[in-house]
């Protein structure tokens, strides 16, 4: 089963580049996540066995992200049909390349061998990259360029990392994990240690932690809405995946003081930076990138805070992948229909767009953690367990970055919801798909904000105990 | 709590309707009216029921709501004690009046705009202050709160397309927001401490001193900010004139005073505070009041004005709670009683005449096009049910006797004087000086009704073309009037409400009354006021006697003396600035006050001009800097991200060799 999961797209992927239609190709893409997303929806009832010797496991993590991988791809799929409908460029490559990053993401959520998983997170940045550039303008490529050659300096330290660890896992000769949690007692500490680092540093880099962020807001404001939600939403989420694997090794070894205070200090500086770099910001995709550097923050703040933080951190994965797709999608449709997303560019969006206004204004909303949006409660969680573990500061902290965030997101947001309408150069009218796409989103988002369903929470509560913090 | 279920419920539900006919104006106004009135009907009964002790208690009245659900942290738990009742009381009534109002100011917009959407958002926001009001639960209180700020934000920029507009409502949402984050945090720590989220077991925590100051300075903040404390204030007097005229009456009798009634929550969940709490809040209070009633009186723009006036009664409304906490600290339940009471009282009576002035405001600026006092005048003639109650409306607000606002200054006084005979030294001082304070706020005030009434209605009219001048219909006047009769109604029949503020103070201070302590404050008040409406009829009597005996002699109607001048135009007469002027120099050391002018200094004049404008000083000293400050270090810090991928690499480099020395030496 997980192997179809990961194999389907990937051939498909290679059927696309035959020749074969414009609308076959996304009708394809639309069949093949929905098919994805069956599959997954299959797995909360019954767990998949493990595959090649225990390689590949689908556990409550990773159930968490390949359904949250699921459902991006899926309201991706949806959103493309109407997107397409007024883009004349092809789109063989950018079809192809996100069904290969459908593969290797399903991939990066089911592999329980530390070597397996650097490969999957190495090839998600392989695939995401033409995605970037696919307007093929000068900012583009610069922005593809330098997001590759960041996350590759990236990767290169996580493979480091992995290296470290099979040193440090010299006694037990494997990488698997059950193996490895095991054998926990004969890991080498120091070296251990020394993988940490590299671990936290490299993956950190893929998430876009401060200070390796620096690829974000460029390649983010550059890519199409539909690739920022999968980045934002999903790519960055499975290096998270990554520090929970190492998460779990640290919480055996008795390291958990050691890993959670580096989380913490990268946690707050994640939170820090966007909140001094969004005031003097005029787009909205790059408001919306400082704003994923930010949540980011909060996840790994999360993971470090322990077992409160750590739920909160789980469910802010959910939350945050939703969000997500409301801020990039919305962003996306604002900047077919205008060419651009900059707040002094576009003006009055919901005078002639009342829906788009509406989704974006959901959008600014779901972004910052308000109320009735899911992310509120997992903010509200994080925060509670600053505060339960007496880290009075770093709530302290922690609350004045989400101010500033709030500031500088809304000034941009708010502008361009709000004004004297400008008349929109490309698509004159609202194109169901994109709406529909993005409603699902907002639907699902509120409604977690509003109650939280028996199963996940069953399931946020396995992924806790499976991290094992205390 | 039935009724209020039932309340929330047509709230809901007819909201939905609204959006849905939203394209159909007439059914959606339909909808919203008969809504409103059998919604705040429902509310009303259900306040009445908690307030009134001798009314039957259903079981199904008493009761609280409880729902388990299964969001993290909190859970839908709502029930009504006194102090909510109180606060559900005075919010019904208001947005009975404002609502009704609203429906017919806005009919000038019908078709031009989408009032469907107004309207949802209206109910929205009843059904939300509504949820504030009755909350058990940190969770559920906060998540209303959410989104009463941002339902806030979009009616007060009904009017976005101006520039102005979009600003005031901006900073209204970012100064609302940050005080959101003060109560996340206050509720987490408190919840932390006291092992849950619920507010009775919040109240059955007994707090350490040091984390009840703590408690204190972030609800000061978060809800200060909402009740627009100066200096906090910076949102109020430019969201206030930027939104439609029923939404400032609602935002400054309802939604400024759920910053009050969170205060008063706090106080009654932590009840012991650190006397400095009591004193720092009689501080910020007098600063409050004084700096609102000056800040006001160099306003020449109504709904400015009038906003400015929020401040000075939250001012007074504070002076009262901070008396009270005092009294509290020295463990002098008379005195805290009697502060509670009068705050609570204050609080009822601001949020009746402020809302009645703000409507009737709301009805000169509709036939006027403009709101710059400067080109009104004169209109007591041709809008005289808006001047009648604009009248009654600024006698309230100063505190005129057999109107409501002289019976809770009163209680103010009478608190504040019991604490100068109960209190030792320390508690004497700060008394004296609130009373102090309470006096100059009470003079002014009445200077600068004086100056709005006299420069809006008397006089003649300072615009150079004619205009026609269109009275509202009855759906304007009839709230006016309601709101209007209240007014009277406490003012010359103080015991009913009285006894509503004094269920609610019981409920904050959680003691029992001393005997006698009730009729000891009361009947002084009803002496008082029987006496003085004694008075009233008295001098009605010699008003009507005289017009009778003058009927004969019929009154000469000419223009004015003015020293033999020829050519009177309407441009000679008083203005608001002049008016004001005098007074602003005697304060021109605490005020930043600018004048600008072009001196004559030829025998023969020429065209010159005079300005005046007052500068809000907490914007220009404190927040204005602060946000240039972060601007300049947000500038300064831009080599962070200089564009070089170099200097990117070179900062992963960085961290790892930085987290290398530091955990492994």
């Amino acid at each position: 089963m997980l192997t179809l999961l990961i194999a389907i797209p990937f051939l498909c992927a290679l059927a696309v580049f035959l020749p074969v239609s414009r609308d076959f190709r996304l009708k394809l893409f639309f069949v093949i996540s929905l098919a994805h997303a069956l599959i997954v929806a299959s797995f909360w009832s019954h767990q998949p066995l493990e595959e090649y010797n225990g390689f590949l496991v689908l556990d409550s993590l990773g159930l968490i992200l390949l359904s949250i991988i699921s459902f991006l791809f899926l309201s991706v799929s949806i959103f493309m049909i109407g997107y397409f409908k007024h883009e004349k460029r092809s789109n063989r490559l950018f079809t192809a390349c996100l069904l290969f990053l459908l593969s290797t993401m399903s991939l990066v959520a089911v592999s329980y061998h530390f070597g397996l998983l650097w490969v999957a997170i190495e090839a998600t940045t392989l695939f995401s990259a033409p995605l970037i550039s696919f307007h093929r303008n000068q900012q583009s490529l610069q922005a593809t360029w330098r997001y590759l050659l960041i996350c590759s300096v990236g990767i290169a330290l996580a493979l480091m990392g992995t290296f470290f660890l099979a040193i440090a896992a010299h006694d037990v000769h494997t990488l698997l994990l059950p193996v490895l949690l095991k054998g926990a007692s004969s890991l080498s500490v120091n070296w251990l240690k020394l993988s940490i680092i590299f671990f936290i540093v490299g993956y950190g880099c893929k998430m876009g932690l401060a200070p390796t962020h620096s690829w974000k807001p460029e390649a983010y404001g550059q890519a199409t809405g539909m690739v920022g939600v999968l980045m934002a939403g999903a790519l960055t989420q499975c290096s998270f995946l990554a520090l929970l694997r190492i998460a779990q090794i640290c919480n055996k070894t008795g390291l958990t003081e050691f890993y959670s205070s580096i989380l913490i200090v990268s946690g707050i500086l994640s939170l820090a930076v966007p909140a001094m770099f969004i005031l003097g910001e005029k787009n909205i995709k790059r408001a919306f990138a400082y704003s994923s550097i930010e949540h980011m923050g909060l996840l790994v703040l999360g993971l470090g805070l322990g077992s409160v933080g750590l739920f909160g951190a789980l469910f802010h994965m959910i939350n945050n992948a939703l969000a997500k797709v409301i801020m990039f999608l919305t962003a996306g449709s604002v900047a077919q229909k205008y060419g651009s997303t900059r707040s002094d560019e576009v003006t009055g969006v919901i005078h002639i767009y009342p829906l788009t206004g509406i989704l974006l204004i959901a959008a600014f909303l779901a972004g910052i953690g308000m109320f009735p949006f899911a992310t509120f409660h997992s903010e509200l969680l994080i925060l509670n367990a600053a505060i339960i573990s007496k880290h009075y500061l770093l709530a302290a902290i922690g609350v004045i970055c989400l101010a500033f965030m709030f500031i500088g997101v809304g000034k941009i947001v708010l502008g361009v919801i709000h004004g004297k309408p400008k008349e929109p150069l490309l698509a004159k009218k609202e194109n169901i798909y994109m709406n529909v796409a993005i409603a699902m989103a907002v639907l699902l988002l509120i409604g977690l904000g509003l109650w939280m369903p028996r199963p996940l929470e069953n399931l946020l509560h396995n992924a806790v105990s499976l991290v094992g913090a205390v | 709590m039935l009724s209020l279920l039932i309340s929330l419920s047509i709230l809901t539900i007819s909201s939905l309707f609204i959006l849905l006919f939203s394209q159909s104006r007439r059914i959606s106004a339909y909808i919203f009216l008969w809504s409103l009135v059998t919604a705040c009907g429902f509310g009303l009964v259900s306040a009445f029921g908690v307030l009134c002790q001798k009314a039957i208690v259903l079981p199904s009245m008493s009761m609280d709501l409880r729902v388990l659900g299964t969001i993290p942290l909190g859970e839908f738990y709502i029930g009504i004690d006194a102090l909510s009742a109180f606060f559900l009381l005075l919010f019904f009534i208001l947005s009975l009046a404002a609502g009704i109002y609203g429906y017919g100011y806005l009919r000038e917009y019908a078709g031009k705009r989408n009032v469907g959407v107004h309207f949802a958002l209206y109910h929205l926001l009843l059904i939300v202050i509504t949820l504030v009001l009755v909350a058990k639960n940190a969770i559920l209180f906060l998540m209303a709160w959410e989104i009463m700020t941002v339902a806030g934000y979009f009616l007060i920029t009904f009017y976005n397309e101006s520039e102005g507009v979009r600003k005031a409502g901006y900073i209204y949402l970012i100064a609302t927001h940050v005080g959101v984050f003060c109560l996340t945090v206050m509720f987490l720590a408190m919840g932390a401490y006291a092992g849950s989220m619920n507010f009775d077991r919040m109240a059955a925590t007994q707090y350490p001193l040091g984390l009840a100051s703590l408690l204190f300075i972030l609800a000061f903040l978060g809800f200060g900010v909402k009740a627009g404390f100066i200096p906090l204030h910076i949102w109020l007097p430019r969201a206030h004139p930027a939104a439609p005229v029923h939404i400032s009456a609602l935002l400054s009798g309802v939604v400024i005073k759920v910053g009050i009634y969170g205060l008063m929550r706090i106080i009654v969940i932590i009840k012991d505070f650190p006397l400095w709490c009591g004193v720092m809040l009689l501080i910020m209070a007098a600063i409050s009041g004084v700096g609102g009633v000056l800040y006001a009186l160099g306003q020449h723009e109504i709904k400015k004005l009038l906003a400015y006036h929020s401040i000075e009664n939250i001012g007074i409304i504070a002076l009262g709670l901070g008396i009270g906490m005092i009294g509290h600290a020295y463990h002098q339940d008379a005195v805290a009683f009697i502060g509670y009471t009068a705050a609570l009282l204050h609080t009822f009576n601001h949020a009746v005449f402020k809302g009645l002035l703000f409507l009737s405001a709301g009805s000169v600026i509709r036939s006027t096009h403009s709101g710059d006092m400067e080109e009104m005048g004169g209109l007591f003639k041709v809008l005289p049910w808006a001047g009648h109650l604009f009248l009654i409306g600024s006698l309230s607000i100063c505190g005129f006797p057999l109107f409501n606002g002289f019976i809770s200054e009163w209680l103010v006084f009478r608190a504040l004087l019991e604490g100068v005979f109960r209190l030792d030294v320390f508690g004497i001082i700060f008394s004296s000086m609130a009373i102090g304070a309470l006096t100059l706020i009470g003079g002014l005030a009445a200077l600068c009704f004086a100056k709005a009434f006299g420069v809006i209605f008397l006089g003649r009219n300072r615009t150079s073309e004619e205009q026609h001048y269109k009275e509202g219909d009855w759906l304007m006047h009839g709230p006016m009037i309601l709101l209007a009769a209240i007014c009277f109604w406490v003012g010359i029949f103080p015991a009913s409400m009285v006894y509503g503020a004094f269920q609610g103070a019981q409920a904050i201070t959680g003691v029992a009354v001393g005997l006698g302590l009730k009729e000891a404050i009361i009947d002084p008040l009803i002496l008082a006021t029987r006496v003085l409406l004694f008075g009233g009829i008295i001098f009605v009597a010699l008003v009507f006697i005289r017009k009778m005996l003058t009927l004969e002699y019929p009154v000469r109607l000419t223009e004015t003396w003015c020293c033999a001048y020829a050519h009177v135009t309407s441009r000679m007469q008083y203005t608001a600035s002049s008016f004001a002027r005098p007074i602003l120099k005697i304060f021109r050391s605490i005020l930043f006050f600018k004048v600008e002018s072009n001196r004559l200094q030829e025998y023969f004049a020429r065209e010159t001009k005079l300005s005046s404008s007052l500068k809000d000083a907490s914007e220009y000293f404190l927040l204005r800097p602060f946000f240039y400050f972060i601007k300049r270090i947000s500038r300064k810090l831009k080599w962070i991200q200089s564009g070089h991928t170099q200097i990117y690499i070179l900062y992963i480099l960085f961290l790892l060799v930085i987290l290398l020395i530091w955990k492994l030496h």
